[in-house]
């Protein structure tokens, strides 16, 4: 097995005291940085589906996008300056009156796993923080809200709107429990991931 | 009890019971599962009926005249806030629209260097560790700190005074029973939502099991031993509500190991003292439906948040009364027609042999949660069409 695929594989299977050395050794075998990126995300790609098919289940999911942070932290220094892997930056937080977080917590795993630079604005979080945070932060390419509560449902349509009013172009994904795709639609997101692993599908489909 | 009211109430309460036993009372009984519909229902808020159980109350008796239902699941977290005032809550727990919701990240305070402390005397720790670290009103242990936590415990006792009105209004004025009596929590459960956190729990599992285990094993025992001191007439026909929450994240091997045997364990310890249990599946439980052949015999029932009912009553209703099917989303965005539709066709297919319970789906929270003429005409038709 190659240096590269032995990244994938640990990545995959969530084996964050091997990876460091992994990615290292990958790095003095002489593959590219580029490309052992491309190979923990192509990984965290598989890992995604295999958790929305049922495969596999949360934890397995979040001690894979673990792996891969700790990898990523040794390609930092040898990529430092280089965005062109990057997907952009995504501002996400659970909307105001709502603090749950598992669920949130999760999709920035992904997102950030599948490339994109997050900016996690925690929970309880107002509309109008959100479009702060997109004039704040350089190349926002996506907004993503959730809720769990019903009762926080107004909120979650008041950040998509209050979004859109400021950048109608801005791309937004929205979730939690008692979100359905009619309901994303009916609000004014562009788009809806029942799970974190279609998360982060969705998002890379709507940044295309 | 006025004695027309002890009839219907008695009705009612036995219908539920033989439910409860998988049994084939006169009729499907309807639950209603709730926390602020009703309140908003009748134009109150939450903020007025949380000053006034009265006015909740009223908002119960205005609702159930206009809505027929046989009994209610329980209350929710109401007059819970003053609480956490009383303890300067640290900013971890927010009321929303009279609902109490908490923050997993910030909310969890033990380090993993206490498994030990908490295994050897999880009262003694929760007192004396844990809440001086989570609440810092207490961590100096002075006059402070006591008077924190005296105000604290009269805030609980007036939330118990409270719910107790409300509860026996509702039962000795209006006849309808409140189930809930008290809520319980399987150690792994307790682990996860207040000592560890999701992803404290989960690294847990992976590098210290056997500590996770212990002190499952330690909490299972310490919330059994205290729910059965605070509610101790099982005989009484109301259960012992008891949320579920870490199962449904754990792949089936890892459930097997780190989370059935503290259900089974919680259900044989109720079970064998005749209480009965309402078990509230949250999420999806279908990858684990296999296991419940382990359920010990007794008055075990499930409500089911999601999943195909009709296939979970056929492949698990040997064991528990299952509650639930109607999909709060179709109440609020369907049409009358449709929602009679999807009734019918739950009726048909779970009501047959009993052990049966008409129920939403999901607790109605908010207003927005179930419109008010599709759950009356829901509930009429039930009432007419689910007799055995």
């Amino acid at each position: 097995m190659s240096k590269i695929e032995e990244v994938k594989a640990l990545v995959e299977a969530g084996k964050s005291k091997k990876i460091a050395a992994a990615v290292q050794e990958a790095l003095d075998a002489g593959d590219k940085a580029q490309d052992i990126l491309d190979a923990m995300v192509a990984s965290m790609s598989v890992v995604g589906d295999k958790f929305s098919a049922g495969e596999i289940f949360v934890p397995e999911m979040l001690i894979a996008a673990k792996s891969m942070s700790k990898g990523v932290e040794v390609l930092k220094p040898v990529m430092a300056g280089d965005t062109s892997n990057s997907l952009g930056t995504c501002i996400m937080g659970t909307v105001a009156g709502d603090l749950h977080d598992i669920g949130k917590n999760l999709v920035v795993m992904m997102l950030e796993s599948a490339g994109f630079d997050m900016i996690d604005l925690g929970v309880d979080v107002p509309a109008e923080k959100f479009v702060e945070a997109i004039k704040e932060n350089k190349n926002v390419v996506l907004v993503a809200c959730s809720g769990l509560l019903t009762t926080t449902m107004p909120a979650l349509k008041e950040a998509v709107q209050t979004v859109k009013a400021a950048f109608p172009d801005m791309k937004v994904i929205v979730g939690g429990a008692p979100v359905t795709p009619e309901y994303a639609a009916e609000i004014g997101a562009d788009g809806y991931a029942p799970d974190a692993g279609s998360a982060a599908v969705k998002a890379k489909e709507l940044v295309a | 009890m006025d004695s027309s009211i002890q009839t219907t109430y008695t009705e009612k309460i036995d219908r539920f019971n033989l439910a409860f036993k998988r049994d084939t009372p006169d009729r499907v009984p309807i639950l209603f599962m709730s926390e602020m519909w009703p309140v908003h229902h009748c134009g109150l808020s939450a903020e007025k009926v949380l000053k006034n159980p009265l006015l909740f109350y009223k908002a119960f008796e205005k609702t159930f005249s206009e809505i027929y239902i046989d009994g209610l699941y329980g209350l929710g977290n109401l007059w819970i806030k003053p609480i956490f005032d009383a303890l300067n809550n640290s900013g971890s727990y927010k009321l929303t629209d009279g609902i109490v919701n908490y923050e997993d990240k910030i909310s969890c305070y033990m380090d993993v260097d206490d498994y030990n402390s908490l295994i050897k005397n999880p009262g003694h720790y929760i007192l004396n560790e844990f809440f001086p670290k989570k609440f810092k009103v207490l961590e100096s242990g002075d006059t402070i700190s006591a008077q924190a936590l005296e105000h604290a415990y009269n805030a609980f006792v007036n939330y118990r005074q409270a719910n107790l009105k409300l509860i026996d209004k509702t039962e000795n004025v209006l006849g309808i029973p409140i189930f809930a009596r008290t809520l319980a929590f399987s150690g792994p459960d307790m682990l996860l939502d207040y000592f560890r956190g999701f992803e404290g729990i989960i690294t847990d599992i992976n590098r210290i099991p056997q500590l996770f285990l212990k002190a499952s094993s330690a909490l299972n025992l310490f919330i059994t031993n205290i729910k059965m001191r605070i509610y101790n007439t099982p005989e009484d026909g109301h259960f012992i509500l008891l949320p579920l929450h870490l199962g449904s994240y754990l792949k089936p091997k890892d459930f097997e190991k780190y989370y059935l045997p503290f259900l089974n364990q919680l259900l044989e310890m109720y079970t064998k003292n005749n209480y009965t249990v309402c078990l509230f599946f949250e999420n999806d439980w279908t990858p684990y439906l296999e296991y419940f052949d382990s359920f010990p015999d007794g008055k075990i029932l499930g409500i089911f948040e999601y999943g195909d009912l009709s296939k979970i009553k056929k492949k698990v209703g040997n064991k528990i009364c299952i509650i639930g099917g109607m999909p709060i989303s179709q109440l609020s965005y369907g049409t009358k027609k449709e929602c009679i539709d999807t009734a019918k066709r739950i009726i048909d297919e779970c009501a047959p042999g009993g052990g049966y319970i008409f129920s939403t789906d999901k607790i109605l929270l908010s207003l927005d949660d179930g419109c008010f003429e599709n759950i009356r005409a829901v509930h009429e038709f039930v009432y007419d069409y689910a007799k055995y």
